[in-house]
């Protein structure tokens, strides 16, 4: 497809000069190549030649030449590249060429719609906990699926009573291969508390905060260590990972004499914190914290066990979270819940009493946006735009390897998507909780039933797809109502 | 006739400069012997600080620093004609003409236009060849074409 009109936007810090020099190297290397250039210039007058919605409609291409934040949210769904002034000012045929080649469909990620953050979060405090996730994740994913496997060779045919099967591992040889197996996915668990912990503290206080975290978080987790029933879990970690962050960060603080500075990092800081740790966490918060864990997940198995309904209602909050701003913090927060109730609760009653339905209802959300957008791209073809049905192919991959942020684009240009979005997660999760389905680790998408873990119910594999797909269809279905109005030849 | 830009705002430089700090220096002198800016030190700093977060040296020679900040009076637009001093411009080339645009912290847009129209006409080639074989009363018409006054 050959170009015919590009817009842009051009801004530098002072508003005077590189705003205008860009924008009139742009609009020349338009001229010579023959191409409708239409730049804003956002100097320090404001915005001027401002560009109307026909004209983003019309574009073939965005480019923005800027040094300064760019409000990019009219752009959503459009092939955009972005530079500095002095790229444009540069070689501005150039530029437009590269633009060709490389602008890639600006999918809204991190915008803000109606005061939701979408995508992404700049909250610090969620910030800081996704640092922790992200150590912690693959942990969870390696030891947990790894547990679940080694967890399936523990069931045999009792010698004594052929007819009933156990739990347990043989003592032979195959047996010992697999209950050290599944003892290596135990260790894993535990390990995820402290890396968690550590890893919050390190992106709250740098490398100086990790080592006191991990020891802290192991210890507030080790019920023996506390003299309690169980750990302090994941709550634990939180409280670990934060205290300890922000200790250090005052630490460093201090004006230190100069020549005990190189061991300040390695030596003072990790020292005075670990042992402050250790005092505040054994005489002060590891009980109380451990106990009320302990009482929060003894309610809500027992919740889980005497009430049919109260999975489906939280897998449906968690799920209709997931679903809400689509990796934004309300997003996290969920996954965060899920993953917690699933780790603690497998360190607490092991995997004879883990509960992973929180976290099967928040996964088996992830992918209900994403796909539901992809199916009403296809079944409403009249309805969506060349560049939306493009959207809806990459939301479909996106979606099938459990990506929620492919439906961005769609939420971004038109918020009411959201609400479909919302409703649907919230069904998908509802689904899954209440026909019992836990999740081990795995893929968030239909194919998470074959690359991942799901247990539980009558036909956890199966139910999990139906589940998934048609709460996806269900959202298709209301995205092709919203734009019931809509004609696009 | 507008007050950014009179005959006494174009300098020609024949000492050899070796550095963009020693220019800037310059710069700030002559800006505050014509009391463009309440203090000459700001001024530099200013220009400096504008220079270190992206160069401002453009191509063929020619180079658009500024200073934005509140020791500057009002907006103005300065020329100096230099012996080459190396710069890490965008072509790689030393400068030896410089627009240097000075600029109060807010600032009446109608002055803000006509300064971005100088910037607008240095993309221009032809423009600039006019300007590199100009000399003070030439440019200073040049400019003043250019802005319109």
């Amino acid at each position: 497809m050959s170009i015919k009109k590009i817009v842009g936007i051009t801004g530098c810090a002072a508003g005077i000069a590189h705003t205008y020099m860009a924008a009139e190297s742009l609009e020349k290397a338009g001229r010579e190549l023959g191409i409708e250039v239409k730049i804003e210039t956002q100097g320090s007058i404001g915005a001027e030649n401002q560009l109307t919605k026909q004209d983003i409609e019309q574009a073939d291409l965005v480019i923005i030449a800027a040094d300064i934040n760019i409000e990019k949210i009219r752009f959503v769904g459009k092939k955009l590249l972005m530079v500095d002034t002095n790229e444009a000012l540069k070689d501005a045929v150039a530029l437009i060429k590269k633009a060709e080649a490389e602008a890639e469909i600006y999918l809204g990620k991190g915008e803000k719609i109606d005061g939701l953050e979408i995508g992404t979060s700049s909250n610090k405090v969620v910030m800081y906990l996704m640092s922790g996730l992200a150590g912690m994740i693959p942990m969870a994913v390696a030891a947990g699926l790894l547990l679940a496997f080694a967890n399936v060779f523990a069931f045999h045919a009792d010698p004594l009573n052929p007819d009933m099967v156990i739990w347990g591992f043989t003592d032979d040889a195959r047996g010992q291969f697999f209950s050290h197996l599944f003892k290596l996915g135990q260790i894993g668990f535990m390990l995820m508390i402290p890396v968690f912990a550590a890893g919050v503290a390190r992106a709250i206080g740098d490398s100086p905060a990790m080592a006191p975290a991990f020891i802290a978080a192991y210890i507030i987790n080790d019920a023996q260590f506390l003299g309690t029933e169980t750990g302090a879990g994941f709550l634990g970690a939180i409280i670990v990972g934060f205290g300890v962050g922000y200790f250090v960060k005052l630490m460093k603080m201090i004006p230190y004499p100069k020549i005990i500075k190189p061991v300040v990092p390695i030596m003072i800081i990790p020292l005075i914190t670990t042992f402050v740790a250790y005092v505040v966490i054994f005489y002060l918060i590891g009980k109380p914290i451990a106990n009320g864990m302990s009482w929060l997940y003894d309610l809500i198995n027992n919740i889980t066990i005497a009430y049919a309904a109260a999975p489906v209602v939280y897998g449906f909050v968690l799920g209709a979270m997931m679903g809400t701003d689509l990796g934004g913090p309300i997003n996290k927060t969920a996954l965060m819940v899920g993953l917690a109730i699933f780790v603690d609760t497998m360190n607490k009653f092991g995997i004879l009493g883990v509960n992973g339905i929180p976290q099967a209802a928040t996964i088996a959300a992830i992918s209900v946006a994403p796909l539901g957008a992809a199916f009403a791209t296809w079944m409403f073809k009249k309805r969506f735009t060349i560049e939306e049905k493009a959207m809806g192919s990459s939301a479909f991959v996106m979606g099938m390897v459990g990506i929620s942020e492919g439906a961005i684009p769609f939420a971004a240009g038109n918020p009411k998507f959201i609400i479909p979005n919302i409703l649907t997660s919230g069904l998908a999760g509802a689904l899954v909780a209440g026909f019992g389905i836990h999740f081990f680790g795995g893929i968030g998408s239909p194919l998470g039933a074959f690359v991942g873990y799901v247990t539980g119910g009558p036909a956890p594999q199966i139910l999990w797809i139906v589940s998934i797909l048609f709460a996806a269809f269900c959202n298709a279905l209301l995205y092709g109502f919203i734009v019931r109005k809509r004609g696009v030849k | 006739m507008n007050n950014i830009f009179a005959k006494e705002n174009i300098f020609v430089i024949e000492e050899p400069l070796d550095s963009k700090e020693s220019f800037f220096k310059i710069i700030a002198k002559k800006a505050t012997e014509l009391s463009f800016v309440e203090s000459e030190k700001s001024c530099f700093e200013g220009i400096l600080e504008r220079e270190s977060q992206s160069t401002t040296g453009f191509e063929d020679g020619f180079a658009i620093p500024h200073c934005k900040s509140n020791t500057v009076k009002s907006p103005k637009l300065m020329i100096f004609k230099t012996k080459e001093i190396p710069w890490d411009s965008l072509d790689g080339k030393p400068i030896s003409i410089s627009h240097v645009l000075l600029m109060p912290l807010s600032a009446d847009n109608e002055h803000i236009r006509l300064l971005s129209k100088v910037a607008r006409g240095l993309v221009d080639e032809n423009y600039r060849n006019s300007l590199k074989q100009a000399n003070a009363e030439e440019i200073y018409n040049l400019v003043a074409k250019k802005m319109e006054m």
